[in-house]
């Protein structure tokens, strides 16, 4: 059983993580609530809402939502996919096979995330041009 | 064990991999490393491109800027990376415990990770940090205060904030799967063995970090 001390401490220490957490995501979680907002009670800070509205979910709808989406998934699935497929051999050896300098190899992987992806647009956007591959999206 | 793969299987398994990251990231450096020899302007294609040798990098390291930046970005990843581990620790400790709605709790520490950067620069922008309609403006007439700018003074401060916001959840993460991955019976005799919380946090973190 526990004591009635560990009990209030146990307590205490709920409240501190739900609060932590609500003020952790509390941009995202005012950006849902403004969401909801007429445009003229999005301004001054506030965190009831005045006139309930779905109106900005109707503009956003409109503007070809589904197209940008349709690209997102595209290009979200297909580079799981490749990910998944060339990365799962790898690192399974990596961990279990019995490879020299496994090491070596896994650090390598990782350094190649180092670079800030910035640092590479115009290489690839070269490298892309020279290949055709511009604006090839789903074609 | 039999079903082990011998040295040869292994490397054929693991060279897709090194073909294609290897292709993918070396690729753009060499194509880097060959337009850092030269002067191209992209935005004026009428004067060409030209061999200019190793003025490109003496250019940069004559400037000033440069080493402003560099400070900056060294100063950047200090504050935040540490910032991010004390929180990732901290935040991890308290997500460890089994209580109702942990998994809301958990979801909600993570959520800023999923977040495009561009869309919490927005939020934070225009809904947190604005000094005339944001949070920032909010506390500061409650407090009878002129609001802190952001954006001019202490942009270096919004950038740490930013970042400390969008990469403690990774921490997180790490923090969390390094706890959950250590045995039930450990903790158990820990605790019969008489160590209180900190000990058992050092003693569970040793064995994170090992």
């Amino acid at each position: 059983m526990m004591s009635r001390a560990r009990r209030g401490g146990r307590r205490f220490r709920i409240a501190l993580a739900w609060i932590a957490a609500v003020l952790w995501a509390f941009p995202l979680l005012y950006m849902l609530l403004t969401s909801f907002k007429a445009e003229a009670d999005a301004v001054p800070p506030s965190l009831w809402i005045l006139h309930p509205t779905l109106q900005n979910y109707r503009i956003v709808l409109q503007q070809q939502i589904l197209h940008y989406l349709e690209d997102s998934a595209i290009i979200s699935v297909t580079t799981v996919a490749i990910c998944i497929l060339v990365g799962v051999p790898t690192s399974h050896i990596i961990v279990f096979g019995r490879l020299k300098r496994a090491d070596n190899l896994l650090f390598w992987f990782l350094s190649t995330t180092l670079l800030p992806p910035v640092a590479m647009t115009i290489p690839v956007f070269l490298l892309f041009r020279v290949l055709g591959l511009l604006d090839a999206l789903g074609e | 064990m039999n079903n082990q793969l011998n040295r040869r299987q292994s490397r054929l398994l693991t060279l897709p991999a090194i073909v294609v990251v290897a292709v993918i990231t070396q690729a753009p450096i060499l194509v880097t490393l060959a337009l850092s020899l030269v002067q191209w302007i992209v935005v004026r294609p009428d004067l060409g491109v030209t061999f200019v040798g190793l003025s490109n990098y003496i250019d940069i390291l004559v400037s000033h800027d440069f080493y402003a930046v560099v400070l900056n970005t060294a100063l950047i990843t200090l504050v935040s990376r540490s910032a991010c581990t004390i929180l990732g620790i901290l935040f991890g400790l308290m997500l460890n415990q089994d209580f109702p709605g942990v998994n809301i709790v958990r979801t909600l520490v993570l959520s800023p990770f999923f977040v495009m950067d561009a869309v919490a620069g927005i939020i934070w922008r225009t809904m947190m940090l604005n000094s005339s309609f944001g949070f920032n403006e909010y506390f500061a007439s409650l407090l009878g205060i002129p609001p802190v700018d952001f954006f001019g003074v202490h942009s270096l401060l919004t950038i740490i904030i930013l970042i400390v916001w969008q990469w403690t959840p990774f921490f997180v993460l790490i923090v969390l799967a390094g706890f959950q991955s250590i045995s039930v019976e450990i903790v158990d005799s820990a605790r019969v063995d008489g160590a209180g919380s900190f000990r058992w946090f050092r003693r569970r973190f040793a064995e994170t970090a090992a």
